[in-house]
């Protein structure tokens, strides 16, 4: 299949030429297929956001190329305006961007500067809300007033109104209460069902990414330490731990289990898979 | 028990908006101890902690600190003195662009002389493990070496109690392990009363106590051990037991016998494997 995103030999480097000089991307290659759920994760300063800041032409590789399907989007410097309504980027704490009176109007601003007509914005803007479980009640009320979480949901709203083919959510659950974070999770989660849409998670929660991610990208100073399925990820839980970052708690567990001689894979991540793994040891009778 | 915070009856809203957020709240913080403060967004638990170095004052009841009355004004500087705050986003925390300078301000404000300062800024530098950063520019830094700034910053006043406001959202788990480890410093060392405000189960299993808030009110204090066994309570609050005590809450529920304060991995996994060779 055709890759949806591919990042090639990607570099960028922060203050060349000065004493600060800084190379926050080293040779990061890597692709993303049509309607992957991504998570990337990282140590603070490893790099992430400057790797999505590329994503949609924010930032200018230093060297290398991001192509959108195949496409190098950089080729016509002056269509970058297209890329960033085909690839939405949600910043960390999208509410600090909310600016306008009403929720229908915030969320209006991305598919009206698309050049869109009124009704193709009304459209949009109802499916937006839709999505992020906004109801129609929320319309004319302000932004401003609204608690932390639907604030937020605001915000991704007015990104996902562009319709954007790949989504990039910078730290979407951050300061979120438990509930929220499950909330939240399973609309982007429903958003990509139903639209196919690439979505990338950037992320410092294990436990998030490993519940939703097809694979995930390590990033680690500047380049890419592993890309792939959660359960080979987790099962160099030392490799993880060595760059300042955890594995999801259950398979903490169960490695610890497994050092016990218990006959267990330890890369096991979700309760479901470990409830019945424990369970079928207890009826195999092993033990 | 030698009390150093205390809300009676404690009943808040802010202006121009309905509904309180904190309801008729008593609360009592034992000198030394460490406390986490957990609850859903909204429930009041920012409030809560404005409220324990007089940011903000109660509509009704009395918040004292160390028996001073928070609404007397005349012990504004001294209750802001032994309650240190530190807040989410340590970006909104640093005014300064040397990071000693930054963590000397607080001190600097409150009078103590210059060779008293110097100590105290290294001091409170050792204390977070950021001595080698002492000229650097806090900017460059990352959050979780930026919110030990803040920290130090806090400890420079030499207050009796620290508050914190979800110190860790924004930080990596690095980040998020090394400030858990330097709020464990100062309780263990220096003697410092540490209230925690966080999201993080995994955080809050470290403290004495934890209280949990919903909708204004105490809805659960306790000792971790007591709480976290509690799931659909806490899901009821729109909180969440660690993912240790979810796994043995429904190997519990297939008829395994294991414990639900095992809440560590390390616990966990010696109480699946004491029921699994039964």
């Amino acid at each position: 299949m055709n890759a949806k995103l591919t990042v090639e030999n990607l570099c960028h480097v922060y203050g060349e030429n000065t004493p600060f000089r800084l190379a926050a991307l080293d040779d990061v290659s890597f692709s993303v297929a049509p309607g992957e759920l991504i998570g990337i994760i990282g140590h603070t300063g490893s790099g992430k956001s400057t790797l999505i800041s590329h994503m949609n032409g924010l930032m200018k590789p230093t060297s290398g190329r991001i192509l959108l399907d195949g496409a190098d989007i950089w080729a016509d410097p002056q269509k970058i305006r297209d890329i960033r309504f085909r690839v939405g980027l949600v910043f960390q704490y999208p509410e600090h961007q909310l600016f306008e009176d009403t929720v229908y109007r915030d969320i209006a601003f991305g598919p009206t500067n698309m050049g869109l007509d009124e009704d193709a914005v009304r459209e949009r803007v109802e499916e937006a809300m839709e999505f992020v479980g906004l109801g129609p009640e929320y319309r004319n009320r302000s932004p401003f007033e609204l608690s932390g979480g639907q604030k937020r949901r605001v915000a991704i709203a007015g990104v996902i109104a562009m319709r954007p083919e790949v989504l990039i959510l910078d730290e979407l659950t951050a300061g979120l209460d438990p509930r929220g974070c499950q909330e939240l999770l399973g609309e982007i989660c429903e958003f990509r069902r139903r639209t196919g849409c690439t979505v990338l998670l950037v992320s410092h929660s294990m436990d998030e990414v490993a519940e939703v991610a097809d694979r995930i990208l390590v990033m680690n100073h500047g380049h890419v330490e592993m890309f792939d399925a959660p359960g080979k990820v987790f099962a160099e839980a030392e490799r993880i731990e060595a760059i300042g970052l955890t594995v999801p708690a259950v398979t903490k567990v169960f490695r610890l289990l497994a050092d016990r001689g218990i006959p267990v894979n330890p890369s096991i991540f979700r309760r479901a898979d470990a409830l019945n793994a424990l369970l079928s040891l207890r009826k195999g009778g092993r033990l | 028990m030698d009390t150093i915070l205390r809300c009676e009856h404690a009943a808040f809203h802010y202006p121009d908006t309905d509904g309180a957020v904190l309801h008729d709240l008593s609360l009592s913080i034992e000198r030394g101890s460490f406390t986490a403060v957990l609850g859903h967004n909204g429930s009041g638990k920012s409030t809560l902690a404005k409220l324990f170095n007089a940011i903000l004052l109660p509509d009704s009841g009395k918040v004292y600190v160390d028996g001073m009355d928070t609404s007397d004004e005349a012990h504004l500087f001294d209750i802001r003195r032994r309650i240190g705050m530190v807040f989410q986003n340590p970006d909104n925390q640093i005014v300064s662009s040397v990071v000693e300078e930054d963590v000397a301000f607080a001190a600097e404000n409150l009078g103590v002389p210059p060779d008293e300062i110097r100590r105290r800024v290294d001091d409170a530098l050792a204390t977070v493990g950021m001595t080698e950063f002492v000229r650097h520019a806090p900017h460059l830094l990352s959050g979780g070496q930026k919110q030990r700034i803040a920290i130090a910053g806090v400890i420079a006043m030499e207050p009796d109690c620290i508050v914190l406001d979800e110190p860790t959202a924004m930080l990596d788990p690095a980040g998020r392990r090394d400030v858990m480890q330097t709020l464990h410093r100062l309780r263990n060392e220096l003697g410092i009363t540490v209230v925690l405000i966080t999201h993080h189960m995994d955080e809050a299993l470290q403290a004495d106590r934890v209280v949990v808030i919903s909708d204004g009110r105490i809805v659960l204090d306790g000792a971790p051990g007591d709480v976290f066994t509690h799931c659909d309570t806490l899901a009821s609050y729109s909180l969440s037991a660690p993912e240790t005590v979810l796994l043995l809450s429904a190997l519990q529920d297939a008829g395994l016998d294991v414990p639900l304060t095992a809440m560590t991995p390390e616990a966990c996994a010696d109480a699946i494997a004491a029921a699994l060779s039964e």
